[in-house]
Order: C-alpha cells, then sequence, then structure tokens
C-alpha cells in the first residue's frame, strides 16, 4: 500500500522537524498531547520518504488534520474554521492534480510519471493546483488568511511547529512536482514568474505588517511568512543554484524560527504578557535570553557574521545571476525593511525600561535547549557558510539538476563572487570586543538610571492613560508613507468574507426549500412529472 | 439452500417474537450470523436464478448476481452490527420486529428478479420504515411517520404506473423478458415509463429534486431508525434502480440526466447542511450528499467509477450506522440532537469515534472513504470529466465546513458532562472504527470485490 525511499532531499526536511520536535520536546509546556504530535511527526515522514503521490498526499492531509486536533486545544472557532477550510481546500486541489497525473501517466509512483505525453495545458493546470497547496501552506499573499490567527492562539510550542516545520512541506511540495516529477522542460515559464513576483509581493507585505504589529506571536508570523515568500521567490527562478538557495535559506528559516519562537515562548510562559507595548526592560532579568535572540535576529535579517547572511547572499547572486533586476530590488526592499520589525523584538521586549514592578521567576532551563541548539548552529553555519553545500550537491543530483563547484568549506562562493566565514566572522568578533570594551569602562560614566515617571525630559505632560514604553507606537510614522499604508489597511480578508456570505446566504436559502410541507412537496413532484413528461413527449 | 430462506428466515423471527419475548436481542444476532452464513453459502454458485410457482411469466423469482449478493450481504452485515449495538438496551418488541420485517424487505428487493416481487418488497419496506420513523411515540415522530407515509404512497402510484404499462406493452413481469423487448415498445410509452420509474424510486432514494421530505424524517424519528434508514433502505433503493436501467440498457441520454441529478443533488445537499442547527438534520444531508455521489457514479457506466461507488456504498453504510448509532448515545444522554450536544459531552470514545466517521465521509486518509473517492476521482480523470472532478472538490470543501465545525466544539469551555457507555456498544462502534481504519490502509480485498460486483452490474441482461 505505502511505498517509501530513502532520498536526500527527504532526509534533509525529515532530519530538520525531527531535531525541531525533539528539542522542543524538552520545552516545559502544558496543552501538551504527545499522540497528535507523533501522528505529526510520522505525516512528515510520509510527506518527505513518499514515493508514491498517495502515500505523499496521505502524510499531506494526515498532517492537516493533526494539526487541527492540536490548535483545537488552545485556538478559537473562527481560527479553527480558517485554518481547515484553507488547508482542506489546498489538500484538495492537490488531490485534483495527483488524480490528474493519475490520468496522463496511469501510475502513482514517482518513477514511472512522465510528462512527455501529457497535453501542455493540462501540465499548466496541474502546476496551478499544486500551487495552490503550496501557497496555502507556505502562506502566500491571498492564500495567508489562516496563517497569522493560527500562529497567534496555537499554543507557544505548537506555533514553532508551525513555521518551522509545516510551512516548509509546501517548500518541499514544490522542490517534489517542480523538478523531480514534472522537470523544468515541461512548465510554464510566464507562470512561474508570476510566482516569483507573489513570493516577493507577500514578503512586503508581510514584512510592513508585521512592523506594525503590537503582538510578539503575531509579528513572528508575519516575518514567518514573509520569509516563505522568499523561498517561493528564489524557488520560482527554476535553476540549479536558485534550489541551493532555496534550500540554504530553508535550514537557516528553520532554526531561526525555532530560536525566536521558543525565545518569545519563554517569555510569555514567564510574564503571561503577549504584546510589545506592555514589556520592556527585561534586559537585566534575563540577559541570557537576550543574547540569544540578538543572535536570532541578525539572523533573520540576514546580517553577516552569521548563517542568515549566507543563505541570503545566496539568494542575491543568484537573482543576479538570472538578471531578475526588479526581484532583486524587491527582494532587498523586503529584507532592509525587515530591520525595522527584528528591531522591535529587542527594544520592545528587553530594551527600555521596565513597564511594571512585578517581579519575574527564573525561566525554566528547558527552554534554553532548542535556543542554545539553533544559535550554535547559526553561528557555526556563520563560521563555515559552505559546510552544506555537499549535501546540497547530492540533493541536486538527485534531483537530475546541475551540481555546483565546492570549494572548502569556508569560503561560500558563486559564479558572481564569495565570501570567506571564517574571516569575517573574525572581523566582527575583534570589533565586538573592542566595542564591548569601551561600553564597560564608559558605562558608569555616562548612563543615568531615571525613573519612568521621570518627565523632566518631557515636552508634554502625559496623562495615566498614556502608554510609557519606549517604543510604543513605532512604525505609525510609516503610515503616512502611501503605498504602506495602503498595504497596512487592506487586506485579503474581505474578498474572503464575501465568499463566506455568499455561501452561507445560498445555503440559507435552499435550506427554506428543504422545509416544504408534505403537500407542496408531492404537489413539486407531480408538476415536476407534469414538466418532463410534456418536454419529453415533444 | 434456496434464496427463499434470506427473505423468510427474518420473517418467520418477526412472526415468532411471543415465544422469545425475553431473549430477543439475542436471537437478533443469532439470526443475523445464521443469515450470514446462509449468504456466504451461495457464493460459490453465482448467477443463481430461482422461480417458485407454476407460470414461468408470473412466478415469484429470485435472481443472485454478484451484485445483489454483495448488498445482500451488506445488509446483514450492517444488521448485525446494528444488533450487536442494541445487546446493551432492553428486549424492544417492536424494534424487533420492524427491524427484522426490514432487512426481510431490503434483502427481498435486492434479490427479485421481477417487477411485480419489486413492488411487493418496495411496500413491505416502505411500511416498516413507517412503523420505524413512529417509534419515538412523540408527536414529532408521527408527523414525521404520516409524512413518510403520504410521500411514500405517491412513490407507490409512479412505481405501480412503471409496472403497469410494462405489463400492458410486454406481457411479462420477468425483468429478462422486459430486458429483451423494452425496445420494441413505442418511444413515448417507454419514456413514461422510465420516468414513473425514475419518480418512484427517486423519491425512496432520496434523489434532488425529489428529496424534500428526507430531512424532516430523519430529524422525526429516532437516531437509531436513522440509521437503518441511512445505511440499508437507501441504498437498497439505489441499487434496484440502477440494476434496472443496466439490465433494460436504456439509452445513454437518460444516464446523462441521471448525471446531472446526482450533481445536483450532492451541491444542494451538502451547502444546505451548512447552515443546520440540528446534528440528526446535518447527517441527513451529509446522506443526501453522498447518494448524489453514488448516483453520479452509477451512472457513468465506467468500470473504475463503479468499483469506486461500491466501495463507497459499503463504506458509507458502515460509516453512517457508525455515526447515528453514536448520536443515538448521546440523544439519549441529553434527550435532543441540537448541536450543542456536542459542546457538552465528554468522552474521548466518542470523539474519537466522530471524528474517525467524519474524516472517512470527507474522504481524507486514512479512512474508507479516502479509497471510495479516489477510485471514483481517478475514473473520472481516466475518462476526462475534468468539471465533475472539480464539482466533486469544491462541494467537499463546504462539507468539511460543517464536519470539522462539530468536532471543533469539544474543545469549547463548557460544562462538560461525562457519558457512560456500555461495553457492548463500546465493542461494536469500535469494531466499525476499526474496519473503517482498516479499509483505509488495505482496501484492495474490498476493492477486488467491488471491480467484481461493478462487472457483474455493467454486464447488464447477460447475467439473469
Amino acid at each position: 500500500m505505502f511505498n517509501f525511499s530513502i532520498t536526500p532531499l527527504g532526509n534533509l526536511f525529515f532530519g530538520l522537524s525531527l531535531i525541531v520536535f525533539l528539542s522542543l520536546f524538552v520545552v516545559k509546556n502544558e496543552n501538551r498531547s504527545p499522540l497528535l504530535h507523533i501522528i505529526l511527526l510520522s505525516s512528515l515522514g510520509f510527506i518527505f520518504y513518499a514515493k508514491d503521490l498517495i502515500t505523499f498526499f496521505i502524510g499531506w492531509e494526515v498532517m492537516g488534520w493533526s494539526a487541527y486536533f492540536i490548535l483545537a486545544l488552545t485556538a478559537q472557532k473562527r481560527t479553527l474554521q480558517k485554518y481547515i477550510v484553507f488547508n482542506i481546500a489546498g489538500a484538495f486541489s492537490l488531490l485534483a492534480s495527483i488524480v490528474l497525473i493519475y490520468g496522463f501517466s496511469g501510475s502513482f509512483l514517482y518513477d514511472k510519471i512522465d510528462f512527455a505525453s501529457t497535453p501542455p495545458y493540462i501540465t499548466l493546470a496541474i502546476s496551478i493546483l499544486v500551487l495552490i497547496a503550496v501557497f496555502v501552506k507556505s502562506g502566500i499573499v491571498l492564500f495567508h488568511h489562516w496563517v497569522v490567527d493560527t500562529y497567534e492562539q496555537s499554543n507557544d510550542i505548537f506555533s514553532t511547529i508551525l513555521s518551522a516545520i509545516i510551512s516548509k512541506a509546501g517548500i518541499f511540495a514544490f522542490i517534489l512536482f517542480f523538478s523531480q516529477l514534472i522537470t523544468f522542460e515541461y512548465l510554464e515559464t510566464h507562470l512561474f514568474t508570476f510566482v516569483a513576483f507573489m513570493g516577493v509581493i507577500t514578503s512586503i507585505i508581510a514584512t510592513f505588517k508585521a512592523i506594525d504589529e503590537d503582538n510578539m506571536k503575531r509579528l513572528l508570523a508575519y516575518s514567518s511568512i514573509a520569509q516563505v515568500g522568499y523561498i517561493i521567490t528564489i524557488l520560482a527562478i527554476l535553476s540549479s543554484s536558485a534550489f541551493e538557495a532555496a534550500l540554504y535559506h530553508t535550514i537557516i528559516h528553520t532554526f531561526t524560527k525555532l530560536l525566536l519562537f521558543v525565545n518569545i515562548a519563554a517569555i510569555i510562559y514567564i510574564t503571561g504578557k503577549t504584546k510589545f507595548s506592555s514589556l520592556g526592560g527585561l534586559l537585566y532579568i534575563y540577559p541570557l535570553q537576550f543574547i540569544l535572540l540578538v543572535i536570532g535576529i541578525i539572523s533573520l535579517a540576514g546580517m553577516p557574521p552569521l548563517g542568515g547572511f549566507s543563505s541570503k547572499f545566496l539568494i542575491y547572486t543568484t537573482l543576479l545571476q538570472e538578471q531578475q533586476a526588479l526581484l532583486l530590488v524587491a527582494v532587498m526592499f523586503s529584507s532592509a525593511s525587515a530591520f525595522l520589525y527584528c528591531y522591535k523584538l529587542v527594544y520592545g521586549i528587553y530594551l527600555g525600561q521596565k513597564t511594571s514592578d512585578e517581579t519575574y521567576k527564573k525561566i525554566p532551563v528547558s527552554f534554553y535547549i532548542p535556543q542554545i541548539l539553533a544559535s550554535i548552529i547559526l553561528i557555526v553555519l556563520g563560521i563555515f557558510p559552505n559546510i552544506f553545500r555537499a549535501m546540497f550537491n547530492t540533493i541536486l543530483e538527485s534531483l537530475n539538476l546541475d551540481t555546483i563547484i565546492f570549494t572548502d568549506i569556508f569560503t561560500l562562493s558563486t559564479s558572481i563572487g564569495s565570501f570567506n566565514g571564517l574571516a569575517i566572522m573574525g572581523g566582527f568578533a575583534v570589533l565586538f570586543i573592542i566595542i564591548l570594551a569601551i561600553f564597560v569602562s564608559l558605562k558608569n560614566k555616562t548612563i543615568q538610571t531615571k525613573d519612568r515617571y521621570d518627565i523632566s525630559y518631557c515636552g508634554e505632560v502625559p496623562d495615566e492613560s498614556s502608554n510609557l514604553h519606549y517604543g510604543y507606537g513605532m512604525g505609525r510614522e510609516l503610515k503616512r508613507i502611501s503605498f504602506i499604508k495602503v498595504i497596512l489597511e487592506n487586506s485579503s480578508k474581505y474578498f474572503w468574507q464575501k465568499v463566506e456570505n455568499i455561501t452561507k446566504d445560498s445555503s440559507s436559502v435552499i435550506k427554506k426549500v428543504y422545509s416544504f410541507d408534505t403537500q407542496t412537496v408531492v404537489l413539486v413532484t407531480f408538476g415536476l412529472f407534469t414538466i418532463v413528461l410534456y418536454m419529453g413527449a415533444n | 439452500m434456496s434464496l427463499v430462506y434470506l427473505v423468510v428466515l427474518p420473517l418467520l423471527a418477526s412472526f415468532l417474537t411471543p415465544l422469545f419475548k425475553n431473549y430477543l436481542k439475542y436471537i437478533s444476532v443469532i439470526l443475523n450470523l445464521a443469515l450470514l452464513y446462509t449468504v456466504f453459502s451461495f457464493y460459490g454458485s453465482l448467477p443463481l436464478v430461482e422461480n417458485i410457482g407454476f407460470d414461468s411469466s408470473l412466478s415469484i423469482s429470485f435472481v443472485a448476481t454478484s451484485g445483489s449478493l454483495f448488498f445482500a450481504t451488506l445488509f446483514i452485515v450492517v444488521s448485525l452490527l446494528f444488533s450487536l449495538y442494541n445487546l446493551a438496551n432492553q428486549n424492544n418488541k417492536a424494534i424487533f420486529i420492524v427491524t427484522n420485517m426490514l432487512l426481510a424487505s431490503v434483502i427481498g428487493l435486492v434479490l427479485s428478479g421481477d417487477i411485480f416481487n419489486i413492488y411487493i418488497f418496495f411496500e413491505l419496506a416502505s411500511i416498516s420504515a413507517y412503523i420505524l420513523t413512529s417509534l419515538n411515540k412523540d408527536k414529532k415522530a408521527y408527523s414525521a411517520a404520516i409524512r413518510y407515509m403520504i410521500i411514500g404512497g405517491v412513490a407507490s402510484i409512479f412505481l405501480l404506473l412503471a409496472i403497469v404499462l410494462i405489463y400492458l406493452n410486454i406481457g411479462s413481469l420477468r425483468l429478462e423478458t422486459i430486458a429483451l423487448n423494452f425496445n420494441t415498445i413505442d418511444l413515448k410509452i417507454q419514456f413514461l415509463v422510465l420516468l414513473s420509474l425514475f419518480i418512484g424510486f427517486g423519491i425512496k432514494a432520496e434523489i434532488s429534486p425529489l428529496n424534500f421530505w428526507v430531512v424532516d424524517i430523519y430529524s422525526g424519528s429516532s437516531s437509531k431508525a436513522a440509521a437503518l434508514f441511512s445505511s440499508i433502505l437507501s441504498k437498497s433503493y439505489i441499487f434496484v434502480f440502477f440494476n434496472i436501467a443496466y439490465i433494460l440498457n436504456i439509452e445513454p441520454i437518460y444516464f446523462n440526466f441521471l448525471v446531472f441529478i446526482g450533481v445536483l443533488s450532492f451541491v444542494v445537499a451538502e451547502i444546505s447542511a451548512l447552515s443546520c442547527q440540528e446534528t440528526k438534520r446535518i447527517f441527513a444531508y451529509s446522506t443526501l450528499g453522498q447518494i448524489g455521489i453514488l448516483f453520479l457514479a452509477f451512472s457513468y457506466g465506467d468500470i473504475d467509477i463503479l468499483t469506486g461507488a461500491i466501495f463507497l456504498v459499503a463504506i458509507h453504510s458502515i460509516s453512517k450506522l457508525m455515526l447515528f448509532l453514536s448520536l443515538d448515545i448521546l440523544e439519549n444522554h441529553f434527550g435532543s440532537t441540537s448541536i450543542d450536544i456536542f459542546k457538552k459531552f465528554n468522552s474521548l470514545f466518542l470523539t474519537t469515534i466522530f471524528a474517525i466517521g467524519f474524516l472517512s465521509l470527507l474522504g481524507i486518509p486514512p479512512f474508507g472513504g479516502f479509497i471510495a473517492k479516489l477510485t471514483i476521482l481517478k475514473g473520472f480523470a481516466s475518462i476526462e470529466q475534468y468539471s465533475i472532478i472539480a464539482i466533486i472538490l469544491i462541494i467537499s470543501v463546504v462539507e468539511a465546513v460543517y464536519f470539522f465545525r462539530l468536532l471543533g466544539y469539544r474543545y469549547e469551555n463548557q460544562a462538560k458532562e461525562d457519558i457512560k457507555i456500555p461495553l457492548v456498544q463500546k465493542l461494536s462502534l469500535g469494531f466499525i472504527a476499526i474496519t473503517i481504519f482498516y479499509l483505509g490502509v488495505y482496501p484492495d480485498w474490498l476493492l477486488d470485490i467491488s471491480h467484481f460486483v461493478a462487472s457483474s452490474f455493467l454486464k447488464g441482461v447477460a447475467n439473469v
């Protein structure tokens, strides 16, 4: 019934899932349902190691409903409904494509699927159907309606899994369908240009939504959408270096989000607060948390010297190589704007002054384990940026794509340029130590500690209701830029709301017909008989 | 052994009720096991034709093809599971008599080889259904039963009209004789006969636009009765209708009409379920939707699609039995079936049962319903009917909305009540759930059987 094969690509994705699941397993958490998590993990195994489309689809659906039941423990009714409608629709779209592939190849086995004899318009239809499923799972614009609420309302540990692993299932499906099953020559290039732009538009919109967000988990959810948007953009270039960049960014994003979500989870666990505006000044209580978070956001923003830079570097160079100037500019724009929300994570939680005089407990050690693991990996990837290239080459080889020349593990080289991770890391380390030394030596001389109600430097007198948080309302000024204002104030919500209303209305109309009384039913029956008889007789 | 036993045994058991007043629920299990044994003994010697009476044109004839025997077996299995579930309840004379009557009549209906016999069993099945509806003995049940009687009367009239017309024009009631001569009669009369047959069976098989009455009947009767209606009764009418259609070898244009009717039923039923506030009605609409898919799949005359349809009949019968019986537990506990009861009960067992049932109905792996849906869709893909695939999948999303809404209610913060479920009921429901899961993982044997049944179906008159 089920067919499995161990492939390099499957190993990479399943390995990532396994690391995330195991490291999260130690974290202290209520509302955990081990059985459902095990089902979820095994469904991921089905997806990543499947050898035929049915096994793959079974994994895909089981992932959908097991996540639903885990989500149901914490989320609201409305969010659950959104989640299930989008995911079931995506899955059924995938089912339609699978059935179409079967109709033309006569088999579900990966090896036997061949698109040589399939008419181009059918291949196009299959591509679109698969893309819908991928877009739903990865939260691409128009299909992202379920993502943010789901991430926010699921329990803090499960949000990590959603962001780090489940959104990657979409990436996996993309790579599987559009390189292994349908080779590049049969794909419609215009469609994929469109997909690339959808990816980048997603990341721009999500980035600005994230900047405007006051809820920590929602911010990370938008950030996750934006990052997966980059991955989709670069995948849609359809070349082997693009796939490499995408895989690299997948790894980086998995660990970054593992780190950040657990970091936030620890803060929520201790304080019970979810908003930036009610937090602040935690640096002095949890310095280790702060350092880990900084590692996470440096990686998230794609700044050197950490791992995030390597993957962004590959993305930029690939776009340059393929002469996609517009995409490159858009990705850079979105990436640069991402600094704003990254910074918000730092100042909102750790910097500034404390907003309340509550005393907090220590954070349980278990919260540090996944974070430290992820940060070590991110630092190692900063020093040895080329460490995965051998693995990527095996993956590319198994997908019948060109491999990329491997030099040494310190130098990430592309056809346009290269950089040495060790040198950069060394340079940054020296700079960091110098700055730290200056900071420490000057600390007690320049910094005065003020009470937060000390208003001697204020231009106006705050009343009781004003929020005195250091970074409160930052990002508001962005709304003065008209194009960003449009992004922030509109949403695909209205579109889906319309769809929902139409369905509901038609439902109640039809239901009225079903409450006919007996006489009417009999009359209708005889009436239909007469009409059909009259029509048939002529 | 004679095919007649399959009909006579349950009827005989009904007559002997006063003798075993205190052991009825055990008798019922034994009877069903005996029937199961009997029906398996026929599988070796198919097809089987038996005539009872003197004159060949008017005698009672039973025909066992692999198709009709498969359906008979399915009904007996469902009835066996039903009787196992009932072991936990008090001995109930009325339920015993009526379920046996119903079983005898649906088995007779699928095994009948002549059209008058079909009419007799059709009426017998209707009468048992009316009684079954009114078993609850309250106002709602009685009004539903009366309603059912009136509508059932209309169906009978049309069926009788068809039979009269056939007898007038062909002079025989045997299906094979009718099949051989059907093309010789006037086209207009042919049309009238087929239309009357369609309306007669269409009303009973709960097909749009003749199914306005169904939901009220389901919600008026007890959950147990609804379980039998959904899993046995409607399936028998579908079988007989399509059996006749394939035996008469009617024009393709009529089948196209039936495809349209199937799509209409499916779409209308699933969309109207969306705004329903009562569980039994939701299940009823879901039954109507599934019957729409069955109609659609049966009408294509394609072997792959038909295989999927036969599989769907089996899986839908047992999953609806399981769902309605689980609902029966809730109904007995709370005394109502509004969707609020899903917020109030606290039982991991029932939640699991409902989840498996819903996922299977939606066609989500790894449960049996998925295999059925996949087989049907594969069939449609290979004959390039893409629009049908699109409709089935899009409307399935609507179906998902209301099923998952019910499942989500379990997690609402409300006062929960523990529910005690007797061991026998747990076992029988659990057995069905495991079967559904098993069929989702190892479907091949049932698919082979379904394929065999489907091919016998398509042979039409050559079978008889």
